[in-house]
């Protein structure tokens, strides 16, 4: 009995430490699923040295333009700088965060037209950010 | 019968032994025979055999030999915490390497391109990608530019109404 309790407690320890072990940002969880290449969708991933970028694009749609602007709500809370700016003539809304993260700043684009369902959501970093 | 007050004669062990063998005794007369042949010297084909069903009736009947339990003592509580701080070393370190940025295996670029659900690959991709980058970067750059400007015009208006 004790031993299964000291199992189940190693357990739920270990998934904890998992859980905790992975502080990642809701618009990099994002950027990184699979399902996101699909017809409609640019994806891009460049990795260099010195430069992680992520990106998707989409001209109309609505679904992954209520994902995307969830995720950077999200994201938001953890943000020390952030900036809004809404352009008229384009009539697109433009959204940019600064989030520390391993000591490294990473910036985060999300533009988008609520009207036509435009999307672009961007990350880019110093890869070791995300290590 | 009692083994300490009677001395068996040989004929008297193999009747014994024979109603033995054939369970006509009872479990403690089974038990006071089995002193009796394990203390004398007696031997003939049915005493052996009787000698040889209660050891292996013996040998069968005796109990499984019971399991230690351990306490839970300190030690054991801080050999399992050893336990667990080891494997959660090796779950976080799984995680780290897991998750992230994709490993960059040289200090080349390594670029994924895809359109449409369509994979570009080779100098295409390449263009694409960094088009695409450039443009994000760009806008970046204007988006926080021309709020910075904003903000300084806003603070050079309020300075002068100020003043």
């Amino acid at each position: 009995m004790k031993r299964i309790l000291a199992i189940t407690l190693l357990l739920v320890f270990a998934a904890g430490v998992c859980f905790a072990a992975s502080p990642r940002l809701a618009c990099q969880q994002l950027l990184e699923r699979k399902d996101i290449r699909t017809k409609g969708h640019d994806v891009i991933v460049v990795n260099s040295p010195g430069n992680y970028f992520r990106s998707v694009e989409a001209e109309s749609d609505a679904k992954l333009l209520k994902e995307v602007r969830k995720a950077f709500e999200q994201d938001r809370k953890l943000a020390f700088n952030s900036v809004d700016r809404f352009d008229g003539s384009e009539e697109q809304e433009y959204s940019i965060l600064n989030v520390k993260q391993n000591g490294y700043v990473v910036n985060i684009g999300f533009y988008w037209n609520d009207e036509t369902g435009y999307v672009r959501l961007f990350i880019q970093a110093d890869p070791a950010a995300f290590k | 019968m009692n083994p300490d007050k009677y001395t068996f004669t040989k004929e008297e062990l193999e009747i014994l032994s024979r109603a033995y063998l054939d369970c006509r005794l009872t479990k403690l007369q089974e038990k006071e025979l089995e002193i009796v042949l394990l203390s004398c010297s007696f031997s003939s084909p049915v005493i052996d055999e009787a000698r040889e069903t209660m050891a292996a009736s013996t040998t069968l009947s005796s109990p499984a030999p019971r399991r230690r339990v351990k306490p839970f003592t300190a030690v054991r509580w801080m050999r399992w915490g050893a336990a667990a701080a080891c494997f959660s070393l090796v779950a976080t370190f799984a995680v780290r390497m897991n998750h992230g940025a994709p490993a960059c295996a040289d200090s080349s670029m390594a670029v994924v391109v895809y359109v449409d659900g369509q994979r570009l690959s080779g100098e295409q991709a390449m263009r694409r990608a960094m088009e695409t980058q450039s443009s994000c970067m760009a806008m970046l750059e204007k988006t926080v530019s021309s709020a910075r400007a904003v903000e300084m015009e806003s603070m050079k208006i309020l300075n002068q109404t100020i003043e």
